[in-house]
């Protein structure tokens, strides 16, 4: 350790950062590592009220003065904070996500509430040591942009960004990065299924599930896959595995080969992906028939994109929303200008869509709602839908939830990995 | 009884004896497991509906959401959180709520670390037993 981290640690520098050394050295410990790597940035998830031990600690830490020491943005909340009534979610969320907001924003947090953050202005630099939290920007930072980040959690993130550093070790350091296994494209997988944008996140459910919490890679994915492919791959893998880091062979930036990927070294283990995993896939993830009544068709899991709100506007094509259902569209306040100031907003707004910000759509008070059936584009949404709301949702595409939005009842076409 | 080895990660403070909740299935706490009755709410997992609370709950690994951080803490201020937990390997996700419980709370949730072919050997045992150094847990089928 520095003299200056030792000081840290003794106290010298105030009670909260001697909080945030004690935690890390612990951390440390149990990695066998005693030195310490400075961050760049932090991404703040201890946003989302998942009960009051977080609002408590938050406050906590602002009583003993605590400030971040590093650039440090908000993940998606609970709620929109403005609109909570709308989505009729209780005061008393309101008030707990209120409570949130002062006290990280007290500790010098920037109000970005977005769980797509790398979309919104927040995106470190290829190499870059940060400690984020949040699985599917931590899986996105580490794989798409070949940022540094551990899996690291609330509010262990907030004492990260805290002190400024995180233990060297884990996924900071470059030995511990490359790939031990590799996920080929089986024979049956054909050029056309990589057309459907479901299949990038049954793909994802799939390798999730085979890999669990190990660095694969993957070869044989288009190097013309889009940037929210990724993202909603991103966040599929880190639901159905505990993925931090994957490698789409040509696509991530430390796999522009298999050479790389593997850091010189050959895969200890090969899996053939094939239309059997994409189906397993997709029964675990979608539940719902074409044809099917539909109550809530919600989007942007993580945060909507600006391209996808334009995909969303050209399928609806003009079209309203059906009287007996309803689109909800989920995305960061930044995008939510971009779109607002372009017109965008008052168009999708004028054929009944609901767009909010701030919140996740996994926090939905069926009761109030009397929410049945829900459908999403999100392999993340529908992994964890029944856990949260005890219904079992439909995957479809952006285009597929736009006409079921549409028709009021689930329009899916039937996918070739089916043939 | 069986004795089998392991690796203290969070040692108890004294010795303990609980049922065991025992799974091959990784487990996302956040959407996984409910906070206010200690059940596990994923219906692809092997626990689906069952209690952890006061156990020691045997998961090989965390997968998915990093909310769990937030659902351990907020177990442990409702009484609902397991007793230990037993992994084959603890990511940061999972060691983050016993870590600021120790620090924050000054509770001790022990964590366990057992080789694959030990951890393996959990199977059908119904209780166990820790203790606060060594390398070696009791397992009672």
């Amino acid at each position: 350790m520095t003299d200056y981290e030792k000081a840290l640690l003794n106290g010298d520098y105030g009670q909260a950062k001697q909080l945030a050394m004690r935690v890390l050295c612990d951390l440390g410990d149990h990695y066998g590592v005693d030195r310490f790597v400075e961050i760049v940035a932090c991404h703040d998830d201890s946003t989302v009220y998942l009960g009051e031990a977080q609002v408590e600690f938050a406050e906590h830490l602002v009583s003993m003065g605590a400030r971040f020491a590093v650039p440090t943005s908000t993940n998606a909340c609970a709620i929109d904070m403005a609109r909570f009534d709308i989505q009729k979610h209780d005061v008393a969320l309101m008030t707990a996500t209120r409570r949130i907001e002062a006290a990280h924003l007290a500790l010098g947090a920037m109000a970005s509430w977005t769980c797509a953050p790398y979309q919104a202005g927040f995106a470190p630099a290829f190499g870059q040591q940060v400690a984020f939290a949040e699985s599917n920007v931590i899986a996105y930072v580490n794989s798409i942009l070949g940022a540094r980040t551990n899996r690291y959690a609330g509010p262990l993130e907030l004492l990260a960004g805290i002190a400024g550093r995180v233990p060297y070790f884990g996924l900071h350091v470059t030995e511990n990065r490359k790939a031990c296994g590799l996920i080929v494209i089986g024979d049956d997988i054909t050029a056309d299924m990589f057309e459907h944008d479901s299949f990038y996140t049954l793909m994802a459910y799939a390798y999730g599930d085979i890999v669990g919490d190990q660095i694969w890679a993957m070869d044989g994915l288009p190097p013309s896959i889009s940037v929210d492919n990724l993202k909603n791959m991103s966040a599929t893998m880190a639901s159905s595995g505990g993925i931090a880091l994957f490698h789409l062979v040509g696509i991530t930036p430390e796999a522009q080969s298999l050479a790389m990927a593997f850091q010189g070294g050959k895969p200890e283990e090969v899996v053939t992906l094939t239309c059997k995993d994409i189906r397993k896939a997709e029964n675990q993830l979608n539940s719902l028939d074409d044809g099917e009544e539909i109550d809530l068709i919600a989007l942007g899991c993580p945060h909507f994109s600006g391209a996808e709100f334009s995909k969303l506007e050209n399928t609806l094509n003009g079209r309203r929303v059906h009287e007996n259902c309803m689109l909800w569209i989920f995305t960061s306040r930044s995008t939510y200008g971009m779109i607002k100031d372009s017109g965008q907003l008052h168009r999708l707004s004028s054929l009944g869509v609901e767009i909010f910000v701030d919140g996740c759509p996994l926090q939905h008070p069926v009761e109030k709602w009397k929410t049945n059936t829900f459908m999403s584009n999100s392999g993340k949404f529908c992994t964890y839908c029944f856990g949260l709301t005890g219904r079992h949702p439909g995957l479809g595409t952006i285009a597929e939830c736009a006409e079921s939005a549409v028709h009021g009842k689930v329009k899916r076409e039937r996918r070739p990995w089916w043939n | 009884m069986v004795e089998l080895s392991c690796q203290y990660v969070i040692a108890p403070r004294k010795p303990m004896r609980m049922e065991l909740l025992f799974s091959n299935d990784p487990i996302s706490f956040f959407g996984g497991v409910n906070a206010t009755n200690g059940k596990v709410e994923d219906h692809r997992h092997g626990n689906y509906c069952q209690s952890m609370t006061n156990k020691a709950f045997a998961f090989p690994f965390g997968k998915g959401s990093s909310g769990a951080g937030l659902v351990l803490m907020e177990m442990m201020r409702l009484n609902t959180a397991p007793a230990a937990i037993i992994n084959i390997r603890t990511d940061p996700v999972i060691l983050t709520g016993p870590l600021l419980c120790k620090h924050y709370y000054e509770q001790v949730l022990p964590i366990i670390n057992m080789h694959e072919t030990e951890y393996a050997g959990l199977a059908g045992i119904t209780e166990v037993e820790i203790f606060t150094e060594g390398n070696v847990l009791h397992a009672f089928p």
